[in-house]
């Protein structure tokens, strides 16, 4: 791919990996910059922990940077990223669930989990809920956590989902659901009235929330959020 | 394909989130609306699987990777870019007989101060990586050391066209200063095994069958002090796995490092994890040197030198305390 001579036109992903692969000593990074808040809020989110978080990630790009001569372009490089560290969260996730900590790390988790400066706005008693959320999050199987964060979290497709956890979108499917099912006891004793879950709210809204991302979003590969990394 | 949703019957929580995301028959979804329709509790439970799904999508959460976290991966990856060019030029620096041993290091290091964020305080690790990440980028290539062990006989170095041109991209001098730089690591590695995890026990193995000419296999009371200060000194060499090793639970590779054999300890007959220890002769006997704080000065350390006849005798009884001095760490 020619781009020491097309500046105009920003490379894609596939490009740089290519790139890469021949034995630029950038690309890799370019892409890290582009995809890197997002896959650092996937693997957050998936294993709660900011360490094991951080640890996934710089296993996963690792892998990536030498495995970079496999990649066949079968899927988006996003795709194949969020994979890699998909599968790294979830090797770690399985691991880590045999050296639970305490309660107290565990509040001192939930912290770094809601970040201050945007919960600040919140009311406390949606705060409390989002906390309780949280911790109930974490009471899941892993593989509904994973297809949770992915989909109804991030608002990646059922079908990147998919594609992501390498496993058919009916799949997806059902670990989201099974996984609300589960969380569902866990918090509406949180909700200010137990009685009046206000079915005004649910209605048909068989949608996602309103503030979830388009889920097509991530699909766009480039830098629909990680473009603007720091640096 | 029957429902459980008859006349009197309430359906599960997960049928119903099931029948929200289209996963039933369509004769099994129409029997649950109609049901949902004329149930006001189930309905409930719809709308508040709804709410969740929601909520899950308005979690305030990480927008942007932190900056020590990118500049710990930007930092791996500089090692990689590297140690690529390292081992391109004919990969005689990483040795194959130490790969393995980091391989199996690396795991433990890289958890260790996981474990010490959480058990103990949340500033401890945060600062070592942050340390560590920072020293990767200048001395251009200590990122967490077992990370590149991996990377000698990882899939990514089996391609020689990629090799060869990455090669080539990097000017001499750096070459030079990257071979350096993965010299001092792998003397790094080795002093880093020597004090964590199951690097520990090869390392000792080969000083106690005095491999190693200058490990204390010969122990006086005269050159006891020596042995105890250059025994410390090889552990301090790495800071971040000794925290993790004494403050975090015990994991069974982490177990055996730097623990004498209990029947040793229980006759030195103190609790703490030994700072460090070695086997040795003392007085043509075969012993340990055990090194643990003292007791009361912060600044000294206790040498204890047992007797490591105890290993085998039976019954068990504790090792016996041949020689004991304290030394000021220094």
């Amino acid at each position: 791919m020619s781009t020491d001579s097309d500046e105009a036109s920003t490379p894609t992903d596939a490009d740089l990996l290519a790139l890469h692969v021949k034995g630029d000593p950038d690309a890799f990074g370019e892409i890290v910059r582009r995809h890197r808040d997002r896959l650092w809020a996937v693997a957050l989110r998936t294993l709660g922990d900011r360490e094991e978080a951080a640890d996934a990630v710089q296993d996963a790009l690792v892998s990536a940077y030498r495995a970079a001569h496999s990649f066949r372009g079968q899927s988006a490089v996003t795709t194949w990223l969020h994979r890699i560290t998909v599968n790294a969260c979830l090797d770690r996730a399985r691991k880590a669930a045999s050296r639970r900590t305490s309660p107290v790390a565990e509040t001192e988790r939930l912290e770094q989990l809601l970040e201050p400066e945007e919960s600040a706005a919140l009311p406390a008693e949606r705060e409390d809920l989002h906390r309780e959320l949280l911790v109930a999050l974490r009471t899941l199987p892993e593989e509904q956590r994973a297809a949770l964060v992915l989909v109804d979290m991030q608002g990646y497709s059922v079908a990147e989902t998919a594609e992501i956890l390498g496993v058919p979108t009916g799949t997806v499917k059902s670990r989201c659901s099974r996984g609300r099912a589960r969380l569902l006891p866990l918090v509406t004793h949180l909700r200010g009235d137990g009685g009046g879950n206000n079915p005004a709210a649910g209605g048909r809204n068989r949608a996602q929330g309103p503030s979830v991302p388009p889920t097509a979003g991530p699909k766009g590969t480039d830098a629909v959020k990680g473009g603007g990394g720091r640096a | 394909m029957t429902s459980t949703t008859g006349a009197g019957e309430h359906p599960e929580v997960s049928e119903i989130s099931d029948l929200t995301d289209g996963l039933l028959s369509p004769s099994h979804t129409a029997d649950l609306q109609d049901h949902l329709a004329g149930c006001a509790l189930c309905e409930d439970v719809r709308a508040s699987l709804d709410e969740i799904r929601g909520l899950l999508g308005t979690l305030p959460g990480p927008t942007r990777m932190p900056a020590d976290v990118a500049e710990r991966i930007d930092a791996a990856l500089a090692a990689e870019a590297l140690l690529d060019a390292v081992t391109s030029e004919g990969e005689p620096l990483v040795s194959r007989e130490t790969s393995p041993l980091h391989a199996s290091v690396s795991r433990e290091t890289s958890t260790d101060p996981v474990l010490v964020s959480r058990e103990t305080s949340t500033a401890a690790a945060p600062v070592s990586r942050e340390t560590s990440g920072q020293a990767s980028a200048r001395t251009a290539a200590s990122a967490p050391p077992g990370r590149r062990a991996r990377g000698a006989s990882g899939p990514g170095r089996q391609t020689p066209g990629r090799r060869t041109s990455r090669s080539r991209r990097w000017p001499r001098v750096l070459l030079g200063s990257a071979a350096a730089a993965a010299v001092l690591s792998v003397g790094g590695l080795l002093i880093q095994s020597g004090g964590s995890g199951g690097g520990v026990q090869a390392t000792r193995q080969d000083s106690s069958s005095s491999a190693h000419g200058e490990s204390p296999s010969g122990l006086t009371a005269a050159t006891l002090g020596t042995d105890v200060h250059k025994l410390l000194a090889t552990k301090k060499a790495q800071q971040t796995p000794e925290i993790g090793t004494r403050s975090s639970p015990a994991t069974p590779l982490r177990g055996e490092a730097d623990t004498a054999p209990s029947c040793v300890r229980q006759g030195i007959g103190r609790p703490e994890q030994p700072l460090a220890s070695t086997r040795g002769v003392y007085e043509g006997k075969d012993a340990f040197l055990v090194v643990l704080p003292h007791p009361s000065d912060p600044k000294s350390v206790s040498a204890y030198v047992v007797t490591a006849s105890c290993i085998s005798s039976s019954p068990p009884a504790p090792g016996k305390v041949l020689l004991t001095h304290s030394y000021r760490r220094d």
